[in-house]
């Protein structure tokens, strides 16, 4: 019976160890992925917030009927790009940006575009009809990998098959923090998105547009999609090795604790088997004597 | 001599951050000349050379796609693809322009077609620019 016990723990143990090690290399692997995905983020960012600031400023000074992207119109069908991981194991990383896409879908005509191996499974599931899904491309995420997206988008919403374009990615604050976000893409609407009101002294100086403002601004828009979709992409996937990261980390220790709780357990039943044994002979002797 | 400060960014790299005396960029209308107090102006960018000119020396790079704006502050062109003339591989321009010319004789769509026929000019001049230098 006790040495069945032990026979029991022991197993036990080295299934916990055998998932310790394979959470730690996860680990592992997550922290130098993250490592160069942070690299990415810091290079691509000075690109967006430049990209940003201009846009925003070519829109002070564009009136909102000029294009078709700023216009707004009655909302029938919208477009959300969802952003998740390509892989599971990440704590909170997926399900949370599923919810925050469920709490900002709700009562809408909603239509989907997926990024991410998770993200297809998630919305094949359910209600929402799914107009494209990109898996697999976060990793070797390049500006080029944006194009096919983002014309799909356009050409949707220049149709009118869509109305409005939101973009759900998780931003990368720090290595414990992740936050999902939602962001309207289309139509461009900057003072409400950034809290920015137009560039003070954007108004006065009279700016230069070859060949005309409106050109311009269609052929920047799409620029501008481009690198904000690339940005989001690249802050997910950040986001999303952070997360495993910490995951794999938490249940590094926990396999860690309950190797400790198990080996406790273990000498125990050790040593009640001996007490067992002993006074089994005790006993034993005492009759014969 | 006047200069004017130039910032070169693309998603991948800052590319370039620096005082120049002036640069030649090609934009969908054809080649600019952008000076030290050039007023306010903003265009897109298409395929083609970059030339920064800094102490009289002459840096050539290819860049396709993106915008240029300059305004008071500087200038500041965001690239889509910007790379020095040294740094094509003109190897791989070359079978890239190979690809592209074959498929622009496949019968495909027409945004295959379109796709095709942008890539064998970002080849071509990516080949140009190396050439050139």
């Amino acid at each position: 019976m006790a040495s069945g016990n032990m026979k029991d723990i022991k197993r036990r143990i080295k299934s916990v160890q055998s998932t310790m090690q394979i959470t730690k290399a996860m680990e592992l692997v997550a922290s130098s992925k993250l490592r160069h995905a942070k690299e990415r983020v810091s290079q691509s960012r000075p690109y967006f917030n430049t990209m940003y600031s201009t846009i925003t400023r070519l829109a002070s000074v564009t009136r909102d009927a000029d294009s078709v992207f700023t216009q707004k119109r009655e909302v029938k069908n919208s477009l959300y790009i969802v952003i998740a991981g390509d892989r599971g194991l990440a704590g909170g990383f997926n399900s949370s940006i599923f919810k925050l896409g469920a709490a900002q879908m709700g009562g809408k005509n909603a239509h989907v575009l997926t990024i991410g191996k998770k993200a297809q499974e998630h919305y094949s599931k359910r209600d929402w009809p799914v107009l494209g899904n990109y898996p697999g491309i976060a990793e070797t995420m390049k500006i080029s990998d944006t194009h096919p997206i983002i014309h799909q988008t356009i050409d949707l919403f220049k149709k009118g098959e869509i109305d409005e374009v939101f973009l759900c990615y998780t931003e990368f604050v720090s290595p414990l923090q992740q936050d999902a976000k939602c962001i309207q893409l289309l139509p461009v609407n900057f003072k409400k998105q950034g809290g920015q009101t137009a560039d003070k002294n954007g108004a006065g100086v009279l700016t230069e547009y070859d060949p005309s403002p409106e050109a311009v601004f269609d052929a920047i828009i799409p620029e501008y999609l481009y690198g904000v979709l690339y940005g989001a992409v690249v802050e997910s996937f950040c986001s999303e090795q952070s997360a495993r990261r910490m995951a794999m980390e938490a249940a590094a220790d926990n396999a860690g604790e309950m190797i400790e709780n198990l080996n406790l357990s273990y000498n125990r039943a050790r040593q009640a088997a001996i007490t067992q044994e002993i006074t089994e002979i005790v006993a034993g002797s005492g009759q014969v004597g | 001599m006047s200069t004017f400060h130039l910032k070169v960014l693309t998603t991948e790299r800052s590319f370039y951050d620096d005082d120049v005396d002036r640069i030649v960029v090609r934009t969908t209308q054809g080649d600019v000349g952008i000076l030290p107090g050039h007023v306010p102006y903003i265009a897109a960018l298409g395929i083609g050379g970059l030339t920064i000119i800094r102490d009289g020396q002459e840096h050539v790079a290819a860049i396709a796609g993106g915008f240029v704006d300059c305004s008071k502050e500087g200038t500041v062109v965001l690239a889509r693809t910007c790379e020095w003339a040294n740094e094509i591989d003109i190897n791989r321009a070359r079978e890239a322009a190979e690809r592209a010319k074959a498929r622009l004789h496949q019968q495909e769509s027409e945004h295959e077609h379109d796709i095709a026929q942008l890539k064998l000019k970002k080849a071509i001049n990516r080949m140009r620019i190396a050439e050139e230098k």
